[in-house]
């Protein structure tokens, strides 16, 4: 080979003797591997070469901006030049002829102050102009959620001092004015406007502070019935632990929190404002949903959060991160979403992206992991070699880190992931004595969503339970090539024993799927994985580390701790016809999945986008006519689209409300 | 300037000098970019490919400029950039005329190269430089073992070849991951 190398590099130079030349090019045209393998050397030397081309292109062009630039500086200086010459021309000319006019100009002044005096007997007054202008109320309702609220707010500005007939004069436009004491109103019709607003501001909050004025739309409505939130007063200069009144587990870390607006770092006492979701009535009231970008979530508890010093907003310094341990038993494979309220006030949950990114590493691994690719190989784009990726694809569970770590971690995840829920009795039906293998391979694609999963094996069974179980698998964060994320190609191979001891399968069986400390279910085929396994049960694990979720947020604002549902039912279109519901505000929610699903209406027809057959909901409405509350409820199972649903609405206060709302958080 | 005189800074190496001039035209090709949904950046891109192509050829000993180097990078431009954005249709491809078909072979010629110089940009740093200062620069064993302190030629030219086997190594990934 390196024979073959020498010879093709003195060929390219020319060196050869004509003999030589001729014998070589007599041996491209005959022997095919010489000649790819020259057609490749070729290739490599001018990928090289382009890297030269390219730094010569980049001096040329910066040459040529650099003289385009001093072209238009030229320009500019010359301009310069030319208007400071004939500005010291004008002003000279200038000086001269104030010179000449010094003697007139004493005159002026006596008689400027004689108008003055005789100005001053008639009356002058202030004159005060008074006007509507709308004004967007937004930081902190937009941040709580509510729609940008405009308000016509009534300005009072000072103009000037006049006399009336000055006034007159100036202001032309300006015929509605009144003049008392000393000061000129204009557009006195507002200054009536306001102080009757002022008055009946004044006789409300006397005659009841209770009753909050219920505002004019549904949407403001739902501001009015926002949960209160917890505020946690405590000093940046300590790590801080706080748990909220419904379980949240919050730490915050020393010295966390800059300005939101000038971006510097804030010292001493801090407030934290949270507001904990856990109750579905909660969430109803904060009219909440669980979406992603049209993909239904399913929530484990949602917070807001805001931080505070002095009134002025703080966020989270960069590198920052706040603890958060939901307080949701059971629910696994969570993730951390955060939420944004888009259009119509509906709020769209977002999975948590890293926000740093790892330095563009090259490394070879030794393993031969991905053996097994080139047979299953399929037509795609992706990536398939965890080293030429500049960050590996990672489970939410595993810490950030090197690729290959990154690797050997999802590796136990989706270990631990498959082997609690395999179905054994598949393999015990089968009777299998030694050990079987299942070759899979799935895509990881650039939204993190598991795709494309293959598996083999001699048993069709095997091969129809595995996919099963990778497809509930949840997802995950995808992996990145030069700062982009990219579909990845991932394989391994499963081993998968059931051991021949009578009492260890019997014990599997009482106990469903958990699996023996000489565990039945061996994946991964790397002995560390293996053990790793092996010493911690995967009951074990399960309890300790999934049960809660620490997850980490370098947010603040709306934090979802969610997943997808990867349900294997039907998803259909749902749009359903509700006749009666007039603008009502409409919602799906989901018994069985902890889920709530907004709706876009148009001529009553009530659009939730994609949604799973056959499950329990109940419909909610919520509309407002008036100073008056509705409410609407229906139980009912998810079927074809288009189907036609009548809400039977009743008028309730707003404590009926809570309390109606409060009956159906047994539902999630 | 005029081409004839850029094509006599080319012919007399002075390639620097030639593409600086080029670069006048690079304000109309960037105008035919952005009315094809293209963003600033990838007119910069699909104009230096067009330069390094236009560049190839020129030291190609059969090939002959037959229009202006204007005319003649906007073509490659064009194709350049159907090609990234993969817009080429069966019908045009089969209409393309003689003249066109070298420019196209050229731009997917081209696009090999470029991933020859990804899979090189991944090697270590002194890899890269070894390589470079051997083909490129057309340094000799001896005098890239004494820059860059190899004990001996026989070292360097060792490492020279393991370099080379590795580029080859990630460009055939590359290539059978894209190909697949």
């Amino acid at each position: 080979m390196e024979k073959d190398i020498d010879l093709i590099n003195a060929y390219l130079n020319n060196s050869l003797s004509e003999t030589e030349r001729l014998a070589f090019e007599n041996r491209l045209k005959k022997d095919v591997t010489f000649y790819e393998l020259f057609e490749e050397h070729q290739t490599i030397i001018k990928g090289i070469e382009r890297v030269e081309l390219l730094e010569e292109i980049k001096i040329s062009k910066n040459k040529y901006l650099i003289s385009k630039w001093l072209k238009y500086l030229r320009g500019f200086a010359l301009l310069l030049i030319i208007s400071i010459v004939a500005y010291s021309l004008f002003f000279s000319a200038q000086s001269r002829e104030q010179q000449s006019n010094n003697n007139t100009s004493l005159e002026v002044v006596k008689d400027s102050v004689l108008n003055k005096t005789l100005e001053d007997s008639i009356p002058k007054y202030i004159a005060v102009k008074y006007y509507k202008k709308q004004i967007v109320l937004e930081e902190r309702t937009k941040a709580f959620g509510g729609v940008e609220i405009v308000k016509d707010t009534i300005i009072k500005e000072v103009i000037g001092s006049y006399t009336i007939e000055e006034f007159k004069l100036a202001f032309p436009e300006n015929d509605d004015f009144k003049k008392e004491n000393d000061t000129i109103f204009v557009n006195p019709n507002l200054l009536l406007e306001i102080e009757k607003a002022q008055q009946k501001v004044q006789k409300e909050s006397k005659a009841d502070k209770a009753a909050k004025p219920v505002s004019k739309n549904t949407e403001s409505f739902f501001n009015s019935t926002k949960k209160e939130a917890q505020i946690i007063s405590f000093n940046t200069s300590e790590d801080y632990k706080v748990i909220l009144k419904e379980g949240t587990e919050i730490s915050i870390p020393a010295n966390a929190f800059v300005n939101s607006k000038t971006q510097k770092e804030v010292t001493g006492k801090v407030s934290l404002e949270v507001t904990e979701y856990y109750k579905l009535a909660d969430m109803l009231l904060a009219d909440l949903s669980t979406k992603s970008d049209g993909q239904i979530l399913e929530t484990g508890g949602m917070l807001y959060i805001e931080a505070k010093k002095n009134d002025s907003n703080l966020k989270l310094k960069l590198g920052k991160e706040l603890e958060i341990v939901f307080n949701n038993n059971g629910k696994k494979n969570m993730q951390l979403f955060n939420g944004e309220k888009t259009d119509g006030n509906r709020i769209n949950w977002n999975l948590a992206e890293e926000i740093e990114i790892m330095p563009s590493k090259f490394f070879r691994s030794t393993s031969q992991e991905i053996s097994y690719i080139d047979e299953l190989d399929t037509n795609t784009d992706s990536y398939r070699n965890f080293e030429l990726l500049d960050t590996a694809p990672r489970h939410p569970n595993c810490e950030p880190g090197e690729n290959e770590t990154l690797r050997k971690c999802l590796n136990k995840e989706i270990s631990i992931f498959v082997a609690s829920r395999f179905n054994n009795e598949i393999g015990e039906k089968l009777n299998l004595t030694s050990k079987e293998n299942i070759y899979v391979s799935f895509e990881i694609d650039k939204k993190g969503n598991i795709g494309k999963i293959e598996a083999r094996s001699q048993y069709n069974e095997l091969v129809a339970e595995t996919i099963r179980v990778l497809e509930m698998f949840p997802r995950i964060i995808p992996g990145k090539k030069n700062g982009r994320y990219v579909a990845v190609k991932y394989s391994f191979p499963i081993a998968y024993r059931i051991l021949g001891d009578e009492n260890s399968i019997s014990t599997a069986r009482n106990s469903g799927m958990t699996f023996q400390r000489d565990s039945a279910l061996i994946i991964g085929n790397k002995k560390e994985v293996q053990k790793e396994i092996e010493e911690k049960p995967i009951s074990e694990v399960s309890k300790s580390d999934l049960e809660r979720y620490t997850l980490s947020t370098t947010q603040l604002g709306w934090i979802n701790c969610d997943r997808f549902i990867n349900s294997r039912k039907n998803k259909i279109k749902y749009n359903i016809n509700i006749s009666n519901a007039e603008d009502a505000n409409v919602k799906l929610i989901f018994k069985s999945i902890s889920s709530i699903l907004p709706s876009r209406a148009s001529n009553g027809f009530y659009d939730f986008g994609l949604v799973p057959v056959n499950e329990e909901v109940i419909l909610l409405g919520i509309k407002k006519k008036g100073d008056k509350i509705f409410l609407g409820l229906k139980e009912f199972k998810t079927q074809a689209t288009s189907e036609e649903q009548n809400i039977d609405f009743k008028e309730v206060s707003l404590s009926e409300l809570k309390k109606e709302l409060i009956k159906l958080n047994s539902n999630f | 300037m005029s081409d004839d005189k850029i094509m006599a800074l080319f012919k007399n190496g002075k390639r620097e000098k030639a593409f600086k001039e080029l670069y006048k035209l690079y304000p109309r090709i960037e105008k035919l970019i952005l009315s094809n949904n293209g963003t600033k950046s990838d007119a910069n891109d699909v104009f230096q490919e067009a330069l390094i192509i236009l560049n190839r050829n020129l030291e190609k000993s059969d090939f002959k400029l037959t229009s202006s180097f204007y005319t003649y990078l906007y073509s490659v431009s064009r194709f350049v950039w159907k090609d990234t954005q993969r817009k080429f249709t069966k019908q045009e491809l089969h209409n393309l005329q003689s003249e066109e078909v070298s420019i196209f072979d050229a731009v997917l010629e081209e696009q090999k190269y470029k991933s020859a110089e990804k899979a090189f940009r991944e090697l270590g740093e002194r890899c890269q430089q070894l390589l470079q200062w051997f083909y490129v620069k057309k340094m000799t064993f001896k005098v890239i073992a004494e820059q860059m302190r190899f004990k001996s030629e026989k070292v360097a030219k060792n490492q020279k070849y393991k370099c080379l086997q590795k580029a080859k190594d990630i460009y055939r990934t590359q290539s059978k991951t894209v190909q697949s």
